[in-house]
């Protein structure tokens, strides 16, 4: 953006936070935009301009100023433009600023940086805060930016996906929230040729998502529903129960997860849970010889299929 | 230069923050709103020009003294803010939320108050559209932790290595909580390696505030925040088939190309061959081992080890 249309950007922010009114169009114009030759540029001009604004979040409102005639429109600021009068004291904003700084390099970096920058004129002036806590949020998700921007603006979202199986198909989205665990983004949305809710990995995401359409296509999920989804992802239910034979002292996270320990001679042998036998199998795989799987038998196999394909060996007769 | 989109919002949070901040330095200032000084007073000079008129009492006033400190005259209609969009909200409550999960000194009225007043302060009222969560942690590991960052004792920790698969216990001068990847993390001089170390609160079994107090030496200052694998690792390769994709959603990389038979190669850097072995052994058939030669035979050795106990 050139200097001269961020200062008419500006400009016109100060022409609308200045008056009491509604200004037409037509004073806008006179005020703002004598550089341009016709009607038409005009129009162009200031149509970008106000859908720029809002998009940065300057509540702009078009209003109709003659009843009787429709094309007759005016445009203010929505009423409640500034921001109000709170007030935060030092350790308020010192956990806005640790806060704020969980984005140091993530996609919402200089979104904080502002929203803190903000709420500072409304307190205390701090400096550092000194709390010895740094969290970060990870978004090196290339895909987060628009994705936030189409769930913001309930815009239909259309992605291609690999599945674990690294099949990859097109979806349809109606994107509601993203959720992290373990740093790992997952995006919610109700999958429109499913027709039911569906959670998605964003590292799983091929290419750039695109939103489709016009904004607000569908009503806000409420809170209750993206708590739920996380909820969900966190509780991991375990469908399986794995009985494994583990050597003294060793493979103590497995150890650590098991729900019960039979103390043997040899080894141990405990009782661990878990849902996906492609991934439970990598994780005993990477043990080595220090677990064995006695049950059940496709546990058992997967484990020894892995453990066939990088060893030199034979099968197990 | 900044980005477009991202300079109006800040000309628009610039003003009314200079307004509150009478006199404030144009270093301090810049370094604030995380720009260089030069983009600052551009910043400053384009403020200049801008009002709700053309003349002179119309346009925005800002005078910079000879001791750089900057002064609002007369900042028109923009002496407030505007209330938070909804990516500033967002970006705020995540981290709010974020840091209400972790043990640590953080002041719990001070997130609950400051959230109740982000809400006040927003221009549409919305519920939370991201939730981030943290790995819950043991309460006791947790409050121990927080005790000893905040009186600067140190602890003893049970750590279970999970790369090794063992249990140490060692003596540690708490520096700072990291949270990272929904996890959470002490930093901290350990004594028995006599180097800062990281530590993940799930994986210490018991910590103990110890009468002593710390003492890291004054070079232990918090370490650059790194990826998982350090820069100074070996390199190692592998051949990744589609469904070995997972590495690469879970460990940095340093490079990646396409390899034969579908395959993809990526190549990363590890300090520790155990757990490149235990890499290779999870990865089963879905990728293999090219490089280093070292650890492909410490791999196939450790596969077949495996594999005799399923011969009986």
């Amino acid at each position: 953006m050139s200097a001269r249309r961020t200062e008419r950007l500006l400009n016109l922010v100060f022409v609308l936070t200045n008056s009491q009114r509604a200004l037409p169009k037509s004073r806008l114009r006179e005020l703002l935009y004598q550089e341009s030759a016709s009607a038409e540029a005009f129009e162009r001009m200031f149509e970008r301009d106000k859908e720029e604004l809002r998009g940065m979040g300057v509540p702009i409102e078009t209003v109709s100023l003659d009843p009787l005639a429709d094309d007759d429109l005016g445009y203010r600021l929505a009423k409640n433009w500034q921001l109000p009068d709170i007030s935060f004291d030092v350790s308020e904003l010192a956990v806005l600023a640790v806060a704020a700084a969980a984005w140091n390099d993530g996609c919402l970096a200089p979104a904080a940086t502002t929203a803190l920058r903000k709420l500072e004129t409304a307190g205390d002036r701090s400096s550092d805060s000194g709390l010895p806590v740094v969290p970060r949020v990870a978004t090196a998700d290339p895909a987060f930016a628009a994705i936030l921007a189409a769930i913001n603006n309930r815009r239909e979202l259309h992605f291609d996906y690999r599945r674990a199986d690294a099949d990859v198909s097109s979806r349809r989205l109606h994107p509601f929230g993203l959720v992290q665990r373990h740093g790992r983004w997952y995006l919610v949305g109700l999958d429109l040729d499913k027709g039911e809710d569906r959670v998605f990995r964003l590292s799983r995401m091929v290419g750039e998502p695109r939103a489709i359409g016009v904004a607000g296509v569908f009503a806000t999920s409420p809170a209750v529903q993206l708590e739920r989804f996380a909820e969900d992802l966190n509780a991991e239910p375990h469908s399986e129960i794995a009985t494994l034979l583990v050597a003294p002292q060793l493979c103590q996270e497995l150890r650590r997860k098991a729900v019960a320990i039979r103390v043997g001679k040899a080894g141990d042998e405990i009782d661990v849970g878990y849902r996906d036998v492609r991934s439970f199998s990598a994780s005993l795989a990477s043990f080595g010889g220090a677990v064995t799987v006695m049950a059940p038998a496709a546990l058992r196999d997967a484990v020894v299929a892995r453990l066939v394909a990088v060893g030199a060996g034979t099968e197990p007769t | 230069m900044t980005s477009a989109p991202e300079r109006v919002p800040r000309l628009l949070a610039l003003l009314p923050w200079l307004v509150a901040n009478p006199g404030v330095g144009v270093a301090d200032a810049a370094s604030h709103f995380a720009v260089s000084e030069r983009e600052l007073l551009a910043d400053i000079t384009l403020l200049t020009m801008t009002g709700p008129g053309q003349y002179g009492g119309d346009l925005v006033d800002v005078q910079i003294d000879v001791s750089d400190q900057i002064y609002v005259q007369d900042p028109q209609s923009l002496a407030r803010p505007l209330r938070l969009t909804t990516d500033e909200a967002t970006a705020l409550l995540v981290g709010l939320r974020l840091l209400g999960q972790v043990p640590g000194i953080i002041d719990r009225a001070a997130l609950v108050s400051a959230e109740a007043k982000l809400n006040e302060a927003v221009l549409e009222r919305s519920d939370p559209k991201v939730i981030v969560s943290v790995s819950a942690v043991d309460e006791a590991v947790g409050h121990a932790v927080e005790s000893a960052l905040a009186s600067g004792h140190v602890l003893h920790l049970t750590y279970l290595g999970a790369t090794r698969d063992e249990i140490t216990k060692r003596k540690v001068d708490p520096l700072r909580l990291l949270v990272l990847e929904g996890r959470s993390y002490l930093e901290g001089w350990c004594h028995s390696a006599a180097a800062v170390r990281t530590f993940r609160l799930d994986r210490i079994l018991a910590a103990e505030i110890l009468a002593e107090v710390a003492a890291p030496p004054s070079a232990a200052g918090p370490e650059p925040i790194a990826g998982r694998l350090a820069p100074e690792g070996e390199l190692v390769t592998f051949a990744l088939l589609p469904a070995g994709t997972w590495v690469l959603e879970q460990i940095p990389y340093e490079a990646l190309e396409p390899g034969p038979g579908g395959t993809q190669v990526v190549t990363l850097r590890a300090t520790e061959d155990v757990w490149v072995l235990r890499l290779a052994l999870a990865l089963g058939g879905d990728g293999t081992l090219l490089a280093p030669q070292r650890i492909i035979q410490l791999v196939q050795s450790a596969a077949n080890v495996a594999l005799s106990n399923y011969h009986n």
